[in-house]
C-alpha cells in the first residue's frame, strides 16, 4: 500500500475528506518514518495517535478499511517515557485541508526504537543520525533519562553499535542485565555490613 | 525458474512474490510485477536472506509460517549461500547462518502456535538446540527462540539487534491480513 509518502499522503487526504472539524493526527513508527523520508518498505499499517479524539479515529478506522490496511491507534503510556525537557514538540508535516499531521520528535522514535531493539528498529535510527535527524547528545540523554526501559544497558550498546563504537563488554542481554542487577544487591549487601560494623566501632570507641 | 545460478532480485520483486503466496503484509506491491514469471522458491528464499531492507528479511518467519512445504527448499538454498562467499552486512550474520536461524526460529514459533503442520526440525541437532519435538509449552518455545537470538548474536559478532523480538515482529501485521475481512 504506502510505497512512497505520496501514496501515504493520499491516505491522509481520504481521512481529511471525512472529518466534519479541524484535527490533530499525530504520527510514530513506520508512518513516521516515511514522513521523515525513510526510503525503505514498511510493514502495512498505520502508526498513528488520534489522542482520543473520537470523530478522528472514526476518520482514520473508516479510510484504513477503504484503504485494507491496519490502524495502530497507539496509547502514550505504552511508551518509553522522557521529560518532556528533553523533546521537541510534534512538528507539523503537512495539512490537509481539516487536518493537520505532526511527527513526534524522532527522538523519542529513536528511543522507543533503541529500547526494541529490532533489527529494523536498528537501521533506523542507524538512517535518523545519518540524515541529522537526531543528535548524539540528545539520544544519550534520552537514553539515560527514560523510564520504564526494558534494559538500559542494552540500549547504551545499540547506540554504541549503531555509531560503530565498540560495544561496552559488560551487559548487552537480558540475562546479562539481570546479572548486573544481582551484582548491584551484592555491592548494596556488602555495603550494608561496612557501615554497620563502622557504627559499631564508633560506639565502641566512644563509650570505651 | 530455476537454472541453478541466482538471478539479481529485487526487493519489488520479492514483495509481490510474497503477495502472489498470500502474505501481504508489506507494503509497496508492485502491481505489473505480479505479472511477470514466479521466483523459483530457492531464489525467493536467498533474495530475502540478502535483502538490504530489514522489513523483507523479516519477512521470512511469516512466511516459514504461511507456506511450510517452502522448508523443503532451506538446505539447498543454504548450500547455495554457503558457496557464494557473500560479504556480511553490519549487525548480521554470514547470510546462510541466518537463514538457517530465521528458519530454526520459525519451527519453535510454529510449535508455539500449533497451527497448521509443523515445520520440519531441520537445525537443532548441528546449532545444539532442543529437538522441537521435546517442546511442550510457550516457555519452552520462548527459550529456544531466545537460545537460536543467542546463536544469531554470536554469530553475527553484535549484539546490536534483539533477534527473539526481531523473528516475531512481523507476525501481528502478517496475522491481520491473513485473516478474514468482514
Amino acid at each position: 500500500m504506502f510505497r512512497s509518502q505520496q501514496q501515504q499522503d493520499d491516505f491522509f487526504q481520504h481521512v481529511a475528506a471525512v472529518i466534519t472539524q479541524p484535527c490533530d493526527l499525530y504520527v510514530y513508527g513506520g508512518t513516521a518514518m516515511i514522513c521523515l523520508g525513510l526510503p525503505k518498505r514498511q510493514t502495512n499499517d498505520v502508526d498513528v495517535y488520534t489522542s482520543g479524539q473520537v470523530d478522528l479515529r472514526s476518520a482514520v478506522e473508516q479510510v484504513a478499511t477503504q484503504f485494507e490496511t491496519k490502524v495502530d491507534d497507539f496509547d502514550p503510556n505504552e511508551f518509553v517515557h522522557l521529560p518532556s525537557e528533553l523533546l521537541e514538540p510534534p512538528q507539523l508535516y503537512k495539512r490537509f485541508d481539516r487536518l493537520s499531521v505532526y511527527i513526534i520528535d524522532p527522538h523519542r522514535i529513536a528511543t522507543d526504537k533503541l529500547d526494541r531493539g529490532l533489527r529494523n528498529d536498528i537501521l533506523d535510527v542507524k538512517w535518523l543520525l545519518e540524515t541529522n535527524r537526531i543528535n548524539v547528545t540528545r539520544m544519550l540523554a534520552c537514553i539515560e533519562a527514560a523510564r520504564d526501559v526494558e534494559d538500559r544497558q542494552a540500549m547504551r550498546a545499540r547506540f554504541a553499535g549503531i555509531r560503530g563504537l565498540p560495544l561496552p563488554s559488560s551487559v548487552s542481554t537480558p540475562q546479562a542485565a539481570s546479572h548486573s542487577r544481582g551484582s548491584f544487591w551484592r555491592r548494596l549487601g556488602w555495603g550494608i555490613v561496612v557501615a554497620v560494623l563502622l557504627v559499631v566501632v564508633i560506639i565502641l570507641i566512644v563509650s570505651g | 525458474m530455476d537454472d541453478g545460478a541466482l538471478p539479481p532480485v529485487s526487493d519489488d520483486l520479492l514483495v509481490a512474490e510474497l503477495s502472489r503466496l498470500g502474505l501481504r503484509h508489506l507494503s509497496g506491491v508492485d502491481e505489473a510485477m505480479l505479472h511477470l514469471q514466479r521466483l523459483h522458491p530457492r531464489h525467493l528464499l536467498c533474495g530475502l536472506v540478502m535483502s538490504e531492507d530489514a522489513r523483507v528479511q523479516m519477512a521470512l518467519v511469516p512466511l516459514f509460517l504461511h507456506c511450510p512445504s517452502y522448508g523443503v527448499h532451506v538446505p539447498d538454498a543454504v548450500d547455495w549461500l554457503s558457496k557464494a562467499g557473500l560479504p556480511k552486512s553490519a549487525f548480521d550474520a554470514p547470510a546462510a547462518d541466518t537463514l538457517q536461524l530465521y528458519y530454526q526460529a520459525a519451527v519453535y514459533i510454529q510449535t508455539s502456535l500449533q497451527q497448521g503442520p509443523p515445520l520440519t526440525d531441520l537445525y537443532s541437532a548441528a546449532l545444539g538446540l532442543t529437538p522441537a519435538t521435546q517442546i511442550m509449552t510457550p516457555q519452552d518455545a520462548e527459550a529456544a527462540v531466545q537460545a537460536v537470538a543467542d546463536i544469531h548474536a554470536q554469530r553475527a559478532g553484535s549484539k546490536v539487534i534483539n533477534w527473539a523480538r526481531t523473528y516475531r515482529h512481523q507476525l501481528d501485521v502478517y496475522a491481520w491480513y491473513a485473516s478474514p475481512k468482514p
